[in-house]
C-alpha cells in the first residue's frame, strides 16, 4: 500500500509540476525533496546532475546563446532547468524508495517483472559474450566485429526462442497461469 | 533518442499516453495473449534490450547503439516487436529512470510503434523490387522516421505551451529540432541498415527456419 502511494503521488506530482511555471516553487520543491530524501541524497543529487548534464545542458547552452544573440529575456531558463532537475531527482528517489511492482497494477507488474528479470539475465550474457570474443580478438577490425555480432545474433535469438518455452513451463508448473 | 521529464508541455504528454495506451490495448487483445505468449514477449524484450546494447564502433573512438528494432520487425512482425519495445521503454523509464515516465507516450509512439512498422512496411513494399535494398531501406527508416517524429513533437512544444511567446517547455522551432535531431540519426540510419541487413542475411542463411512462417 505504501508503494503504491508513494508511486502514484510521484505521478501527481509530475503532473503538478509540469503545469507549474514558477522558479520559486519548482526551486522550493527541490530543496524540500533533498531535504526529505534523508541519507541518500548525496547520492540522489550525483545520480541527477549527471543526467541533468546529460540531457539538460545542452538545450540550455544553446538556447542561451540565441537568446543572448537576440536580447532575449532568459528567465524561461530558471524554470525549465529546475523542472528537469526536479523530476530527475523526484525519478531516482522514487526507483530507491518504491517496489515497483507492488506499486503498479497486477498484471502490468507481472509483465514487467517477468521482462526485468530476463533483461537482467541477457544483459550479464551479453556482457559475458562480448568479453570473450573481445579476448580472442589479436586486436580491433571491423571483420572481426561483424562475424562476432553475427554468432551474437544466432545465439540470443535461438537463446531466446529456447528461453520463452522454458519460461513457461517452468512457471506454469508452479502454478503461474491459469489458462 | 529519449526525451526525459520536464521537456514536454501535459497536453502533448497526456494526448501521446492516450495514443500509446489504445495502440498498446489493440495489440494485447491482438496478440491473445497467454503464458506461452507472454514469456515469448519477455524473451523478446529482452533480446531488443541487448540488441539495444550492441555498441558499433565509429571512427575516431566514439561509438553508436545499434537499434534492433528492424531486424526483430522483419523476424517477429511489428505487433509482437511493438509490445517488446514498448516493455523495453517502459522498464527503462520505471527500473532505471531512463526516459521519462511522463514522456512514455511519446517514446512508446516513436521508437515502438513508428519503428518497427515503418521498417516492416517498408520491407513488403519494397522486397519484390530488391530485398537487399529493402531491408537496409526499412533499417533506415525505422530510426530516422523516429527521430522526425520526436523532432516534431519537441518542435511544436512552443506552440503549444507558451505564455506571451515565451516558451514554457522545449523551447526550439522545428525546423531547428529536426536538423539538430536528422542529420545524426540519417547516419545512424545508414549504419543500422548495413549492420541489419549483414545481420539478416547471415541468419537467412544460417537460421532459414526463423523466416519459414513468411
Amino acid at each position: 500500500m505504501k508503494d503504491r502511494l508513494i508511486f502514484y503521488g510521484y505521478l501527481a506530482a509530475l503532473v503538478l509540476f509540469s503545469l507549474t511555471h514558477n522558479e520559486y516553487i519548482l526551486g522550493s520543491a527541490i530543496v524540500l525533496a533533498i531535504i526529505l530524501s534523508g541519507k541518500k541524497r548525496v547520492y540522489l543529487l550525483k545520480k541527477s546532475l549527471l543526467s541533468f548534464a546529460l540531457f539538460g545542458v545542452g538545450v540550455t547552452l544553446a538556447y542561451a546563446l540565441i537568446s543572448l544573440l537576440k536580447s532575449q529575456d532568459l528567465t524561461f531558463l530558471a524554470s525549465f532547468n529546475l523542472r528537469i532537475f526536479l523530476f530527475f531527482y523526484l525519478a531516482f528517489w522514487v526507483i530507491e524508495e518504491v517496489n515497483i511492482f507492488n506499486a503498479l497494477p497486477k498484471k502490468l507488474s507481472f509483465a514487467l517483472a517477468l521482462a526485468f528479470s530476463t533483461i537482467l539475465h541477457y544483459k550479464k550474457s551479453f556482457l559475458d559474450f562480448w568479453l570473450g570474443v573481445k579476448s580472442r580478438w589479436p586486436g580491433f577490425r571491423y571483420s572481426y566485429w561483424v562475424k562476432s555480432l553475427k554468432a551474437f545474433s544466432f545465439l540470443f535469438i535461438n537463446k531466446s526462442l529456447h528461453d520463452s518455452k522454458e519460461m513457461g513451463y517452468g512457471m506454469r508448473s508452479r502454478g503461474f497461469f491459469d489458462d | 533518442m529519449h526525451i526525459p521529464d520536464g521537456f514536454i508541455s501535459p497536453s502533448t504528454f497526456i494526448t501521446a499516453w492516450g495514443g500509446a495506451g489504445a495502440l498498446l490495448f489493440y495489440a494485447t487483445k491482438r496478440a491473445d495473449i497467454d503464458s506461452e505468449k507472454i514469456t515469448f514477449l519477455a524473451s523478446l524484450s529482452a533480446l531488443s534490450f541487448v540488441f539495444m546494447m550492441v555498441a558499433i564502433p565509429l571512427p575516431g573512438g566514439t561509438s553508436a547503439h545499434l537499434s534492433g528494432v528492424a531486424l526483430l520487425a522483419l523476424i517477429f512482425g511489428p505487433w509482437n516487436t511493438f509490445l517488446a519495445i514498448s516493455l523495453v521503454l517502459a522498464v527503462e523509464a520505471f527500473l532505471f529512470a531512463e526516459g521519462g515516465v511522463t514522456t512514455l507516450g511519446v517514446n512508446i509512439l516513436a521508437i515502438s510503434f513508428i519503428g518497427s512498422f515503418s521498417a516492416y512496411y517498408t520491407y513488403r513494399l519494397l522486397r519484390k523490387v530488391n530485398e537487399k535494398a529493402a531491408v537496409m531501406s526499412g533499417a533506415f527508416l525505422s530510426v530516422t522516421l523516429p527521430a522526425l517524429f520526436i523532432a516534431a513533437v519537441l518542435g511544436v512544444q512552443p506552440l503549444v505551451a507558451s505564455i506571451s511567446g515565451e516558451p514554457m517547455f522545449f523551447p526550439f522551432d522545428f525546423k531547428t529540432t529536426a536538423i539538430a535531431l536528422l542529420v545524426p540519426h540519417l547516419i545512424i540510419g545508414v549504419i543500422e541498415g548495413l549492420v541489419t541487413l549483414a545481420i539478416y542475411t547471415f541468419l537467412k542463411k544460417s537460421f532459414p527456419v526463423l523466416f519459414h512462417e513468411r
